[in-house]
């Protein structure tokens, strides 16, 4: 009996620390990665190693943001994007998974068979045309298109039409007896009974948004309308091998979702995962 | 006529419906199914952005008379494996260890995750940091007395270098859905297991992994079309050197891109479509078959 006990206690003990090491493996290099922005050149290749820098200097930060690139300006185009798609996602994704979860109209198994199929190709493999498309609209290096584009999803539409069906149709009923005009309905019935699915979708856009490289890469040429991920990665194109400098870059571009992450990890977590986990 | 006349009655009906959807209608059309067809058709034809000429099949058949081509298909389809059979083994042992464990399961789930939500631009370069001759992993090497390994610029070791930050960056990702799986299997299934006598691996053999094929399923399809379209860690880490031993088919797309071969690009695009679209219906149906 005791021999067993002892026996659990160690399995317990034993899996504590794999799972704390595992923890230390994704997180400890982010620490670096923050300890490496306040290092100068020099400490950051040092042998032996060392993670606390001598000084705490801010003197990457300073330089990183008045003089390389234009990074306040990455960052405002990174924002207004990533929340322009956010926004636009949460409105009209909805909108139509409304009307294929509660109207009925001719040819809506067609239609919704045509959005679903969107989901088999990924989007990579037409960025080319997609581009050419943006020249003839004149939509190249422009917010236009960097939005328009991923302005709604079939994704989203299959994200919040799977939780509207759930909707029981009599709360509708009810709102359709005061007078309700359908868009009312939605807005005023619909809606506000989906916020679980709105947060996992506005999530979801967030973070492929805010963290997407080869479509901002694609169309947009100047360094005015870089986002945060493309004008980091075009730090070292532009002769800046410094790797206190690429730290701090990429450090800015992490922190805004760490920050969000801390203190919503549950939804991040059920958002980016939704699609993958039954009901 | 009669027949015209209530068709278009039906359809005004629907008009309230077909507004709400027309936008992401147009998008969808316009956006997404416009450049793929045309992604299909400029496939055939020989284009450098003004003039175009119909070549038939000859861009796919100098494709794979491509040496290049031929080794960025290879590298993808190495990638693809090597990061997924990892990726998959780790999430499901940490899944495993968490669902385990009473107190902290959601600091855990937390802590692994957390790279997922991080950009893969920033990830690249923190690993370059972490590869380099004095980074991290060559200090460990040092501190157990071994000499510095050369992690990007072998050809050897590049790819499996990519592969474990691709890995470090995603696993998270399948770990929250098999721990979603894991506790989602009645304890009733194990309790009898237990009382038909099955050991620990035997449980875990005829009653955790079938309960859990439809994730494996999705992680399978999801996680195939994720890496077969490899491109940031590549263009961040390692530019597709050295050699091209890391050069992958979105890579090599993009090259051929940027020098405006872009039927040939378009081509590639075309095979990548058609290779991820097999491998789904081949999966439901293997999975289909197996029910």
């Amino acid at each position: 009996m005791r021999s067993n006990l002892l026996k659990k206690n160690s399995i317990t003990l034993v899996l504590y620390l794999c799972l704390g090491l595992a923890a230390v493996i994704t997180i400890f290099p982010f620490i670096w990665m923050f300890f490496s922005t306040l290092k100068t050149e020099a400490e950051i290749l040092k042998v032996p190693l060392q993670l606390f820098p001598t000084q705490f200097l801010l003197d990457n930060y300073a330089y990183v943001w008045k003089s390389l690139g234009i990074f306040p300006r990455y960052m405002f185009n990174s924002a207004f994007v990533t929340l322009s798609v956010v926004v636009l996602n949460v409105f009209f994704d909805s909108l139509a998974a409304f009307s294929f979860a509660k109207l009925k109209f001719k040819g809506k198994n067609f239609l919704f068979a045509f959005f679903m199929a969107a989901l088999l190709v990924p989007a990579q493999v037409m960025y080319i045309e997609l581009f050419r498309l943006m020249q003839a609209f004149h939509w190249t290096n422009t917010y236009m298109g960097l939005i328009i584009p991923g302005a709604t999803s079939a994704f989203g539409i299959f994200l919040v039409w799977q939780y509207m069906k759930s909707i029981p149709d009599d709360f509708l009923e009810a709102a359709r007896i005061e007078g309700a005009s359908d868009f009312q309905v939605y807005w005023r019935v619909s809606l506000p009974l989906s916020v679980p699915a709105l947060a996992s979708l506005a999530i979801f856009q967030f973070i492929n948004t805010w963290n997407d490289f080869l479509w901002p890469l694609i169309v947009t040429d100047t360094t005015e309308m870089r986002t945060l991920t493309v004008g980091i990665a075009l730090m070292q194109s532009n002769n800046v091998t410094s790797w206190s400098w690429l730290m701090t870059g990429a450090f800015i571009s992490v922190v805004p979702v760490l920050i969000f992450y801390i203190f919503a990890q549950r939804y991040f977590i059920s958002g980016l995962t939704a699609g993958g986990i039954k009901g | 006529m009669n027949r015209v006349k209530s068709f278009l009655t039906e359809i005004w009906k629907g008009r309230t419906a077909y507004l709400f959807i027309s936008v992401p209608l147009v998008i969808t059309c316009l956006f997404f199914f416009y450049p793929f067809v045309r992604t299909f058709f400029v496939s055939f034809t020989q284009y450098d952005g003004s003039t175009m000429t119909w070549v038939g099949i000859q861009n796919y058949t100098d494709l794979f008379a491509d040496k290049v081509f031929v080794t960025s298909f290879t590298n993808t389809i190495s990638f693809t494996i090597e990061s997924l059979v990892l990726g998959v083994g780790v999430a499901m042992t940490f899944a495993l260890m968490i669902n385990q464990v009473k107190k902290g399961k959601g600091f855990f789930r937390g802590a692994l995750f957390l790279p997922v939500v991080t950009n893969m631009v920033a990830v690249s370069f923190l690993w370059r940091l972490i590869y380099q001759r004095t980074g991290l992993i060559n200090g460990l090497v040092r501190l157990l007395g071994g000499e510095p390994i050369s992690f990007l610029a072998s050809p050897t070791n590049s790819m499996p270098a990519v592969v474990v930050t691709s890995v470090w960056q995603g696993f998270g990702y399948s770990l929250v859905l098999l721990l979603a799986g894991l506790e989602s299997i009645p304890v009733e299934y194990y309790e009898a297991a237990m009382l038909d006598g099955a050991n620990f691996f035997q449980r875990f053999w005829y009653v955790t992994l079938p309960q859990l094929r439809f994730t494996f399923l999705f992680i399978s399809i999801t996680g195939v079309s994720g890496a077969m379209m490899v491109f940031t860690q590549i263009y961040n880490m390692t530019a597709g050197g050295p050699s091209n031993a890391t050069r992958t088919l979105m890579y090599d797309l993009f090259q051929r891109f940027i020098h405006l071969d872009l039927g040939v690009a378009d081509a590639i695009g075309i095979l990548l479509f058609v290779f991820l679209l097999g491998f789904s219906i081949l999966n439901l149906k293997l999975s289909n078959r197996a029910d």
